[in-house]
């Protein structure tokens, strides 16, 4: 019944010095879902973006997300509509210089050519707190390429980003 | 299990072992729609079970849940189960329960309608990731977890994203896994819903 050995690292990359962001290109179609897990932190406070595309980066406002948060007080929600980024790290677990946050991003049936692509993610950090998001890349095409990079702030050397595949049998 | 991953990676600086998520089974919704997804003979030589999904109704507005009930030979439709939801819908944050009588499904968002329907914002699928720890033990209870969402772009119903954890309180093994929406308002999964099985090795 079992299909097989799936999950697959797809490309690992880590920040050799501070840089604004880093691009995943020509992912291959050949897989159902994608998971990006990212390790690291930033030169000061600042949020984490993540942009899709197919061939190049989608930068336009196609993006919108829906957030839960934890601070160890309370527990908030937002939503952002119409925007040029899933803020993947946001509000309770944004990314700084002392404590290494780590996000996980699911790109659920990314290479479908149906579909609206709807994305969940958890990000933490310890000293801030937790979220967790959906969001919802509003196009039809495949995905192939995926940004990551800090809204105000370079990723900090030493950042580690890895993308892996999931195949459905 | 992507934290056994990150911390073998991180902790260790080696690529982890990936040969231990295997593809169970895949159900694809066609254009006819689909009442129940439905996974059975599920083997007992993993560890855990991850169902990884995006899912649309069909029929009505306002969006609609999912139910995820459990069982070995079939489904236990009967209220053995308890579990909790903590959701967010862009203003507003809400915790909820379910015990005793109201409890038959061990995956239930009924509060929170995780995904959306016929007339509803076009294009856009719900989605989860459902963890089911330990499922072929026969010493205790079953446990599962969800991470899931539904958005929008500021469409009616709001986005909506959440978390959920259950209990199945039954020590048999899990063989069957039932997933279904809200036939109450005749909504059946839509085209291009797609659910997919895997097992994780221990």
């Amino acid at each position: 019944m079992a299909a097989g050995s799936t999950y697959t690292p797809i490309a690992t990359y880590t920040i050799p010095s501070a840089t604004a962001s880093y691009t995943f290109t020509s992912i291959p179609s050949t897989y159902t879902d994608l998971v990006l897990v990212a390790n690291g932190a930033t030169a000061a406070a600042s949020n984490i973006n993540v942009r899709v595309g197919n061939g190049s980066v989608d930068t336009a406002t196609n993006y919108s997300y829906t957030v839960l948060n934890g601070n160890g007080s309370s527990a908030t929600s937002i939503r952002y509509s119409n925007q040029g980024q899933y803020q993947v790290s946001n509000e309770d677990a944004y990314w700084d210089t002392t404590v290494s946050g780590l996000i996980i991003v699911n790109f659920q049936n990314y290479a479908n050519t149906s579909t609206y692509k709807t994305m969940l993610s958890r990000a933490n950090k310890a000293s801030l707190g937790v979220s967790a998001s959906v969001g919802l890349w509003r196009s039809t095409s495949a995905i192939n390429t995926i940004f990551f990079g800090g809204s105000s702030q370079n990723l900090a050397a030493g950042t580690t980003l890895t993308l892996y595949g999931i195949a459905a049998a | 299990m992507i934290g056994a991953i990150t911390a073998g990676l991180f902790s260790t600086g080696t690529t982890p072992s990936t040969n231990s998520y295997e593809s169970i089974a895949t159900v694809t919704v066609g254009a006819g729609g689909s009442s129940a997804i439905n996974f059975t003979s599920i083997p007992s030589t993993f560890k855990h079970l991850q169902i990884r999904f995006i899912c649309r109704g069909t029929g009505g507005s306002g969006g609609a849940p999912y139910y995820i009930q459990v069982g070995n030979g079939s489904a236990d439709t009967a209220a053995n189960y308890s579990n909790h939801q903590l959701f967010g819908d862009g203003s507003t944050t809400t915790a909820s329960a379910n015990s005793g009588s109201t409890a038959n499904c061990i995956i239930q968002n009924w509060g929170g309608f995780m995904t959306y329907t016929n007339t509803d914002v076009p294009s856009s699928f719900g989605a989860a990731i459902v963890d089911i720890l330990d499922y072929a033990n026969t010493s205790k209870y079953k446990t599962a977890r969800a991470l899931e969402g539904r958005e929008g772009n500021g469409g009616s119903p709001a986005g909506r994203v959440g978390l959920e954890s259950g209990s199945w309180r039954s020590t048999s093994a899990i063989d069957t896994i039932k997933i279904t929406t809200d036939a109450t308002y005749g909504v059946n999964f839509a085209q291009y819903s797609q659910f997919a099985l895997y097992g994780i090795k221990g």
